[in-house]
């Protein structure tokens, strides 16, 4: 499992896109609140134009959310879209679901995993 | 909460040169926070600080030692002042006033000095006042403050660390009512399993850790530390202006408990709305420990389009007792227990109950998901709205630490200070606050 640190690139579900981790704060997550800034290319690199960003944590070992699940992200220029804060309330391994709309009826997913030190 | 005196002499700037902590300097939390000042700093925001002089507490046990004629004892005292129990200065908490404040409460040494948990309820524990500390560093750095020892008990990756606070996490009365079950809760849950990524210990959720030091001495090393604040869900009503933070505390830690999702639906003649709540951060009920005193409910309004309410339940108002709300409120969700004299009528303090009836919402299960266990840590509910046009529905769910009700027979006994109800804050669960609109999706 990666760390999440800034820089981190995950591959849309797909194989269409990547999800590139902007900026993160606190880094690494940690338990709490956290704010995370991401952005999407294609396999060139090249910025893809998205319409929306839902960011949703999820603990698998436990089939649990947070509370609220999803957390729309807000477009903050140049690409980035920015989410949060959204509380890690528990220490274990994580996921953040990312769901990326792409086009009508289009939607892509990407999958960050890390753990969050008790 | 008295001013902390240092104890610089026991710490001293090495710890060759400190200076070994007397028998009652070891049991004196303000001597702890000479070398300790960041965990006693945050253990003062804590309810094992006030545990025994926390004004709820010194009202019931008074009221109940008069009622029962003096039979419930060391009862309360066993958990609330287990330090002042065991060196003999209190048998029943009666005087725990007079008493000073070093040995009061849930103690640095309450709990450092505790050898073996015995049983699983009303703080069957080994005690041990010695010059010897116990606690979960595998590597503690010498000190001639006092002796150390590693223990598993006081170790929060491990699962035995649980059964210490299980150990009075769970209440027994002396009528043999299982009372207060927040160990049990969590042995029942997903959170007490072995396995990957399963596991989390009380310490886990209520002890989060940090990057520090554990002592403030020369030399301490680096570590990863823990948080003794310990927010549950009670609060200091002593009036302390540290309450305020520590009523954060527990704001932050209760905003993530439950989720609660909202489905607002036409059936033709009329609108209902059925409420999902899923108990997805407490690793045990949802409200525990004292769940017969707890009160926690459910609130739904729907309003039309210039914000008159047209339908509602669960709008308590801040000076309304959720008991005279649902007099008046058939459809009132509430979570907690009902408890009950032997009679079948309601019982108002602990000492009358027969029975308790569970209506928590339980922590999610350990059991498989084709056992009907299983699906009982998400419960939904319906409700009617009847022929109405709701432009929105919003729905939340609110927590009193302790029920108003319970209060005002304190107020009235004469046991309680009026002033400490009005202490008694309602807390909303920032994840529960659910909204939906006409024509959209529910939304947060």
């Amino acid at each position: 499992m990666q760390e999440a640190v800034a820089g981190l690139q995950v591959g849309c579900e797909s194989g269409a896109c990547s999800v590139i981790l902007d900026e993160l704060s606190p880094e690494p997550p940690d338990r709490g609140d956290n704010t995370w800034t991401l952005r999407v290319v294609d396999g060139a690199g090249a910025q893809v134009v998205v319409e929306s960003v839902t960011l949703s944590p999820f603990m698998p070992a436990h089939n649990h959310g947070t509370a609220p699940a999803d957390f729309p992200a807000t477009a903050t220029g140049s690409g980035a879209w920015t989410a949060g804060p959204f509380d890690l309330f528990m220490p274990g391994r994580w996921e953040v679901r990312v769901a990326v709309g792409v086009g009508e009826d289009n939607v892509e997913h990407a999958v960050f995993a890390f753990c969050v030190e008790g | 909460m008295r001013p902390v005196l240092l104890f610089v002499a026991a710490c001293g700037s090495t710890p060759e040169k400190g200076v070994p902590l007397t028998a009652a300097e070891r049991l004196d939390p303000a001597a702890c926070a000479g070398c300790h000042p960041d965990h006693h700093a945050r253990w003062s925001l804590s309810m094992h600080a006030h545990a025994a002089e926390d004004p709820v507490f010194l009202a019931m046990n008074a009221y109940g030692q008069r009622q029962t004629g003096g039979e419930l004892g060391d009862f309360c005292v066993q958990c609330h002042a287990p330090v002042a129990l065991a060196q003999g200065l209190t048998t029943d908490g009666t005087n725990l006033p007079d008493l000073d404040p070093a040995l009061g409460g849930i103690t640095c040494a309450a709990c450092h000095q505790i050898d073996a948990v015995l049983d699983d309820h009303n703080n069957a524990t080994a005690w041990s006042p010695s010059a010897f500390f116990r606690g979960g560093l595998d590597a503690p750095q010498d000190t001639s403050a006092h002796g150390h020892r590693y223990s598993r008990l006081h170790d929060r990756r491990e699962a035995s660390s649980a059964d210490l606070c299980g150990s009075c996490h769970d209440v027994v009365t002396p009528a043999g009512v299982h009372l207060e079950r927040t160990y049990a809760e969590w042995q029942d849950s997903i959170y007490s399993q072995a396995g990957e990524g399963l596991q989390q210990t009380c310490g886990a959720c209520h002890m989060p850790g940090s990057d520090g030091r554990a002592a403030s001495i020369e030399g301490a090393p680096a570590r990863r530390i823990h948080d003794h604040a310990m927010p549950g869900v009670d609060i200091d009503l002593t009036g302390d202006p540290v309450a305020d933070l520590q009523r954060q505390l527990v704001q932050d830690s209760l905003d993530s408990t439950v989720f609660l999702q909202l489905e607002v639906f036409d059936y033709g003649t009329g609108v209902g709305v059925n409420v999902a709540l899923d108990n997805i951060a407490a690793g045990h009920g949802f409200p525990s420990g004292a769940a017969h005193d707890r009160r926690a409910w459910v609130e739904v309004v729907a309003r039309d389009a210039a914000g008159a309410v047209l339908w509602s339940t669960g709008s308590v108002g801040a000076d309304q007792s959720l008991r005279s709300a649902m007099a008046e409120d058939a459809e009132l969700w509430w979570l907690g227990d009902r408890a009950l004299q032997a009679d079948g009528t309601d019982a108002h303090m602990f000492w009358e109950v027969a029975q308790v009836q569970a209506r928590a919402l339980p922590a999610p299960s350990r059991h498989a998901v084709d056992d009907p266990r299983y699906e009982e840590a998400h419960q939904v509910r319906t409700f009617d709205m009847g022929p109405i046009v709701p432009a929105t529905v919003e729905a939340a769910i609110h927590i009193r630490p302790i029920g108003l009700d319970v209060l005002d027979v304190l107020v009235d006994s004469g046991d309680l200070d009026p002033a400490v109800r009005d202490r008694m804050p309602t807390f909303t669960l920032g994840g529960s606050v659910v909204s939906w609109s006409a024509g959209e999706s529910p939304e947060r």
